[in-house]
């Protein structure tokens, strides 16, 4: 699975945020985001997301084996429903307990759109092969604990006690700090099964503790074939190719 | 259909607890008709006359009050970024949440009108009309306060702008709920034509201001 961007323009309050901008991911790394403030790295995710209109270009997520557009700008089935969008906001209420908010969200978002179904497995294989071929910067161990595949979700238990907030599990979303709310958006990533993961500076308000869990899933979220896009400031500790966004005079 | 039950259970439970704003709407109908009243004075041919009206009147205050809050509260967090992505048609959405607030206004609303009748010296048998007037009109007022609720999502303490836009679009169900009172205590005329009416407004709200509402909140910018 990759996602692959051609010439790409985003305007945003009728200023030309990027234009021309060409991407694809390849399999086993994530993508960096980078680049200064203002530049357009959320709108970018948020574009991929849906969530903007795309004002040029095409956006996709292309099945590796066949080389099949899966969804996206170039066929009927919308990219939002292929991704989780982490973004600054988190959707938590806080009159919710943590548990009936990862159970409602498993319950509306759901399973993958049908056409999905039985080819991941092919492309775990595949990505697998390349994982061993790649000789720069050895992948992330997966934690060895309750490992799952992305297109396998978790309950809601095993998706807590991943993040370490089992504990908690009855308690509103009010009374969790700021770290914990950014943990509970992290167990949302495993209760729904998403091939394409866009994390907007995930790693705000985590300690070391939450930031080491937040790139495991991604590493084995990667190792399973998955797509890791990633709005950052800082160098990712998981092999990854950085996609730069910079100010280019025209 | 688990994901839609699952979103109108949601909004029933977040509007029924603390700092929901569910069930504020049927307090502030409860004091609006209790203090009527008193400025009245204690005519009771004077407040039996016009206790039907003051009870639409305040049904349609007592709806606007939670309705700004409808989306605003989802898209102030993000949660209706992550419904505007899943495969829910935003269309069902708009209808879960629109019927989640019904739930939680409209229907306790008409539920506790019968204890403010006897305060506004309004017969029995006129009353009973009055409660089946407020269930078949309190959805198109739900459902077309969801246009107003979904034009104003993004604007800040946009309650006040929300009532100004669809409080023209609620003058006919108001104007049919107080004919079906009116026919009903008048004796001259049948008070179903009117409630068919009203039935007609609602349900044809239903549809159309939901397909509304849900163009308004899938448009991206």
């Amino acid at each position: 699975m990759l996602l692959r961007a051609r010439a790409l323009a985003c305007i945003r309050a009728e200023k030309l945020l990027f234009s021309g901008l060409s991407f694809a991911s390849e399999p086993g790394y994530a993508m960096a985001l980078t680049g200064p403030n203002g530049i357009g790295k959320s709108s970018l995710l948020r574009l991929i997301a849906g969530l903007l209109p795309v004002h040029a270009g095409t956006v996709e997520l292309v099945k590796t084996q066949g080389a099949r557009v899966l969804a996206g700008t170039g066929c009927d089935m919308p990219l939002g429903q292929y991704c989780h969008y982490l973004g600054h906001r988190d959707a938590l209420k806080p009159s919710m307990s943590v548990i009936e908010t990862l159970d409602f969200w498993s319950a509306f978002l759901g399973p993958l759109p049908a056409s999905d179904h039985g080819k991941t497995q092919s492309d775990i294989s595949e990505n697998a092969e390349k994982g061993a071929a790649s000789p720069e910067s050895p992948p992330l161990q997966p934690l060895s604990l309750g490992d799952t595949p992305p297109a396998t979700p978790v309950s809601a238990d095993a998706a807590l006690e991943r993040v370490g907030l089992s504990h908690l599990a009855d308690l509103p979303c009010q009374l969790l700090s700021a770290g914990q709310r950014r943990r509970l958006t992290l167990a949302r990533l495993l209760v729904v099964a998403r091939p394409l993961w866009l994390l907007d500076e995930p790693t705000t308000a985590l300690d070391s503790a939450g930031q080491d869990i937040l790139w495991h899933l991604c590493a084995s979220h990667l190792d399973n074939g998955g797509v890791v896009m990633v709005a950052t400031h800082a160098p990712l500790p998981v092999p990854n190719r950085i996609v730069a966004l910079d100010r280019v005079l025209s | 259909m688990n994901a839609w039950f699952a979103l109108l259970k949601r909004d029933v439970m977040l509007a029924s607890r603390l700092g929901g704003g569910g069930f504020v709407g049927v307090i502030f109908f409860l004091s609006l008709v209790v203090l009527a009243p008193f400025a009245l004075g204690p005519d009771l041919n004077l407040l039996a006359r016009v206790g039907p009206a003051l009870l639409w009147i305040a049904a349609l205050l007592a709806t606007l009050i939670g309705l700004d809050r409808l989306f605003q509260a989802d898209e102030e967090d993000g949660s209706l970024d992550l419904m505007r992505m899943g495969d829910m048609p935003m269309l069902l959405v708009v209808l879960a949440k629109g019927i989640a607030h019904w739930l939680t206004t409209g229907l306790p609303l008409t539920l506790a009108a019968p204890i403010l009748g006897l305060l506004l010296a309004i017969e029995p048998k006129v009353l009973g009309v009055v409660m089946l007037s407020l269930v078949m009109g309190t959805p198109a007022l739900t459902f077309i306060g969801a246009v107003g609720a979904a034009l104003t999502v993004s604007v800040r303490r946009g309650g006040l702008l929300l009532a100004v836009i669809v409080m023209p679009m609620m003058i006919p169900v108001m104007i049919f709920g107080v004919a079906t009172a009116s026919a009903a205590a008048s004796d001259m005329m049948d008070f179903i034509t009117p409630l068919t009416v009203l039935a007609g407004l609602s349900l044809g709200s239903v549809v159309v201001a939901s397909g509304v509402a849900a163009m308004a909140l899938s448009e991206v910018s």
